[in-house]
Formats: structure tokens, C-alpha cells, sequence
């Protein structure tokens, strides 16, 4: 094996939109669901808006990213080269959730109560049910950009899309969580623990995906091995699987069992926190592994 | 009409030449070259040895740049040739990371090439359509073709080693060269359908 490094073109920026993609589809739908059912309105009503906000910020992170971005009003006036390429699909697909999300979401603040639609009202719901199907796109979306680069084995496979699509799904639950440690009584200590146990059992599917993927990537071909060696670095194994993953989950199934209000707020914003971090490094890892086939 | 190449290994000595003669004739920034040549080894000792394999843009007839690229800055001419719209294209380098034979390259700076606190006026010249942020590739020389003439890497050549002609018409001497010597092209498998051909030694 003569190289053993990762692509260069896409870095921390691409890295850090994915990561907020994923985190803002799971705030929205974890949010739309407790709004649906009428639970922790006043939590879920800020996580509604948090979903388009992340991802807002995500895509100007993409924008920034670009090397003449005055053009890129290009991927709004080239409808043909949606037959073909995923990342137009991709900009489309995040310009309606952020509309669609925006619209979802704001009458739930008094300042837009001139909105003529209610959350709850019948349209509101439609409108909901719509932008959190979007949502599951929008968290999808990263893993299908990457995962269609034929000469990169690290991500042309079909396990990449679960992987991004269940840490997109725990890092929006586990950002709820930590809104509603912030916003006082509005998570009793039932509901932290009842969406700890959803998190936890989210990192349980999301632990199952990771290491069939890697075992999967390292099968699969002389690159792919030598990406997944780079990949399954110390830094990997501490700040993604360790403390991003493991960690987190005995924390939740730890306070789960706790009837402390201190205690329990105390391990569910750590829990919360370190899968934050833990998401984060999963994406700069998987993208900065990237490492290409040797033609020659 | 499809342009196409045949590079013979049997005679590339991995000189060189060929990339010098793009660089020359493109004016390539510090850093950007739009050809290469591999080196590497083949076997293991006693029989090992050195191998070379020229890599221009294979002007795929299903390039995975085209099909990648989100703002239409990539096209492909009726004669096959692969070109970027360096107007159209907004530097997001999918289709750097797309193309399987790494033919791609990003300008992310304009350097001098020459170590000078100034761009030499050759320079200027050779450079007046390169536009910071977009992505550049080898064009199989195509104003030099539009003149009648071959591509700067075939025309200097010190070995022969390459060959470029019309891949459409069984009489040229590429498609012949190809049908003859059982001319590869690389990855097949991909479905790409490059229009480079190689020789195998």
C-alpha cells in the first residue's frame, strides 16, 4: 500500500454542514412527532424552529465552501443537471425543507401569530407531516452526496446513508434534550427520562450501523482497508465510539434508574453534550478518510 | 467524430517530455499540472521493474465529472471532448473528487510559476482564461486542433509513444492501433468509456 491519506478537496466545513444537517432533520422531526402529540409543546416548538435554523446554517457553510460562490444562483437556473448529480438535488431538497421548516415552525411564536395557520390546525399538520418526511431526505442526503463517488470505497457504499441518517436522528433528539435543560419545567423528570431511553436505544442502532459498515468498508478491496485504517485512528476510538457513543448511552441508561432532578439533568446534558461532539468527529473522521482508488 | 488517444507503453520511457509540453503549452499555475505520469513498480525482485503510465483526461463518452456537476460548467463537444465553462462553474470540486482518474484539479490560487515577484507576460498570455475557484482539466488541446494541429503532449513525444486520431473511423490509425495491439482503457468497469487508450507492454 503506497498511500494511506485521505482526500483533500472536501474538509471541516463540509464536514461540520453534515453533521448540521443531520442534527437539524432529527431536532425537526423528533419535534413535529412531541408537537403532534401534544407533549413538551414548549421544547418541541424551539426544536421545530432549531431544524431550518441548523440546516440554514449548514448550507451557508456549504456556500462558503465554494470557490466562486457568486455562481452558485447557478444550481437554481440548470434544472437538467438534476437528471444526473445529487448535490443539486441536494440544494433543492434544502431549500424547500428551510421554507417548508420556517413555515412549520414559526406560528408557534407569539410574534408571528399574524400567520394564518395554526400547528395543530389541519393544514398545520400537513405541513409538518411534509417537511418531516423532507427531514428524513434532508438527513439521507450527505451520505448519498458522498456515497455516488465511485473512486472513494471509504463512501461508495450503501451503509454510509443509515450511518449519517441515525447520528443525524440522535444528535437532533440529543439536542432537545439540551434545550430543555435550558428552558426551565419544561421536561419533568419523566420526559428526560423517556427521551434518554429513545436516544439511548438511537446510539444502540447507530453503534450496530457503525461497526457493520466498517467491517463491510474493510472487506471490501486493498483502499477500502487502507481507509478504514485511517479511519479507526486513536482519535476515532476515544472521541467517536468511546466518549461519543459509549459513554453517552451508560449516561442516559444511568439516569434512567435515578429519581435525583439534579442528577438526572446533570448526566443527560453530558450525555447530550458528548454525542454532540461524538457526531461532530464521526463526519470530519469519515470524510477526511476518504482515501482514493490508485489508478494506474 | 470522437478524438481519441493511444499511448503505447511498450515505448513511454517515463520522461516526461509530455508534461513538460502541456505545461508549456497551457501555462499551467504552480501546482496545477494538467498531465501526469505515474511511476511505479511491477513485480518483485529479481524480475522487478519500473513502470510509467501518461495520465492525461481520459474524455470519457460517460464522464463522471459531467454527470456529477451541478451547474452545468461541464459539457461534452459532439467530437467528445470534455471541457469546463470556466464562467459556469462555481468551484464546489465535486467533480475533482468524482473522476475516477484524478484528472481533475482545483485553481485554488493563480501562483507564479516561475518564482517571480510579477507574472511574466507569457504568463498573462497563457492565462487570461483561468478563473480562480473553478475547476480546470487537460482539453486534449483543442485550439490547437480547431488549427489543425495535434495536442502538445503527442506532437513532442520523443518516443512515439503516442498516437491521436478519430476513434469513429475504423481506418485511423488509433482505431487500428487499438484493434491491432488489443489498446486497455482503465477501470472499465466503470462504465466511464474513456477515449484514452493504453498499450500494454
Amino acid at each position: 500500500m503506497d498511500r494511506m491519506e485521505g482526500q483533500r478537496e472536501w474538509g471541516w466545513l463540509i464536514a461540520i454542514y453534515v453533521f448540521l444537517a443531520g442534527l437539524g432533520a432529527g431536532a425537526f422531526v423528533f419535534s413535529f412527532i412531541l408537537i403532534f402529540i401534544g407533549k413538551y409543546t414548549a421544547v418541541a416548538r424551539i426544536g421545530a424552529l432549531a431544524g431550518p435554523l441548523s440546516i440554514t446554517v449548514g448550507s451557508a457553510l456549504l456556500l462558503f465552501d465554494l470557490g466562486s460562490v457568486t455562481r452558485a444562483y447557478r444550481l437554481f437556473t440548470t434544472p437538467a443537471t438534476l437528471l444526473t448529480s445529487w448535490m443539486i438535488r441536494g440544494a433543492w431538497i434544502l431549500t424547500a425543507f428551510i421554507i417548508l421548516g420556517l413555515a412549520y415552525a414559526l406560528p408557534g411564536f407569539a410574534l408571528f401569530d399574524w400567520l394564518p395557520w395554526e400547528q395543530t390546525s389541519g393544514f398545520g399538520v400537513a405541513l409538518g407531516t411534509v417537511t418531516a418526511l423532507l427531514a428524513l431526505v434532508v438527513a439521507v442526503y450527505p451520505g448519498l452526496l458522498l456515497g455516488v463517488i465511485k473512486s472513494i470505497p471509504l463512501w461508495n457504499t450503501s451503509a454510509l446513508p443509515p450511518l449519517f441518517f441515525l447520528s443525524g436522528m440522535d444528535t437532533g433528539l440529543a439536542t432537545l434534550v439540551l434545550m430543555s435543560l435550558v428552558i426551565p419545567s419544561a421536561v419533568g423528570t419523566d420526559g428526560l427520562h423517556l427521551l434518554g431511553i429513545i436516544d439511548a436505544s438511537l446510539i444502540v442502532l447507530l453503534l450496530v450501523a457503525l461497526g457493520a459498515y466498517m467491517e463491510i468498508v474493510r472487506q471490501s478491496g486493498a483502499t477500502a482497508a487502507a481507509s478504514v485504517r485511517l479511519l479507526a485512528s486513536p482519535f476515532f476510538i476515544c472521541g467517536v465510539i468511546l466518549s461519543g457513543l459509549l459513554l453517552p448511552l451508560a449516561m442516559y441508561i444511568c439516569s434512567a434508574y435515578m429519581s435525583d432532578a439534579p442528577f438526572i439533568r446533570l448526566m443527560d446534558g453530558l450525555a447530550s453534550l458528548l454525542l454532540l461532539c461524538g457526531g461532530l468527529l464521526l463526519r470530519l473522521s469519515v470524510i477526511r478518510s476518504g482515501v482514493r482508488i490508485v489508478v494506474r | 467524430m470522437r478524438y481519441g488517444m493511444v499511448i503505447d507503453l511498450k515505448r513511454c520511457a517515463g520522461c516526461n517530455s509530455c508534461t513538460v509540453a502541456c505545461r508549456a503549452e497551457k501555462g499551467t499555475p504552480s501546482g496545477i499540472l494538467y498531465h501526469r505520469v505515474e511511476k511505479y513498480e511491477a513485480g518483485k525482485y529479481p524480475a522487478a521493474r519500473m513502470k510509467f503510465r501518461p495520465m492525461p483526461c481520459m474524455h470519457c463518452e460517460q464522464p463522471a465529472c459531467l454527470e456529477v456537476c451541478p451547474t452545468g460548467a461541464t459539457y461534452k463537444r459532439d467530437d467528445g471532448i470534455v471541457l469546463v465553462d470556466h464562467t459556469k462553474c462555481m468551484g464546489c470540486r465535486y467533480c475533482v473528487l468524482a473522476c475516477p482518474y484524478e484528472v481533475r484539479y482545483y485553481l485554488k490560487r493563480i501562483d507564479n510559476y516561475y518564482g517571480l515577484a510579477a507574472r511574466t507576460p507569457y504568463e498573462m498570455m497563457k492565462q487570461k482564461d483561468f478563473d480562480k475557484g473553478t475547476a480546470v482539466k487537460c482539453d486534449f488541446c483543442v485550439q490547437r486542433l480547431e488549427k489543425g494541429r495535434l495536442p502538445a503532449c503527442v506532437e513532442t513525444c520523443p518516443a512515439q509513444a503516442r498516437h491521436f486520431g478519430d476513434l469513429d473511423d475504423p481506418a485511423s490509425e488509433v482505431s487500428e492501433l487499438i484493434a491491432v495491439f488489443r489498446g486497455e482503457v482503465l477501470r472499465e468497469e466503470l462504465g466511464t468509456k474513456p477515449s484514452v487508450y493504453y498499450i500494454n507492454g
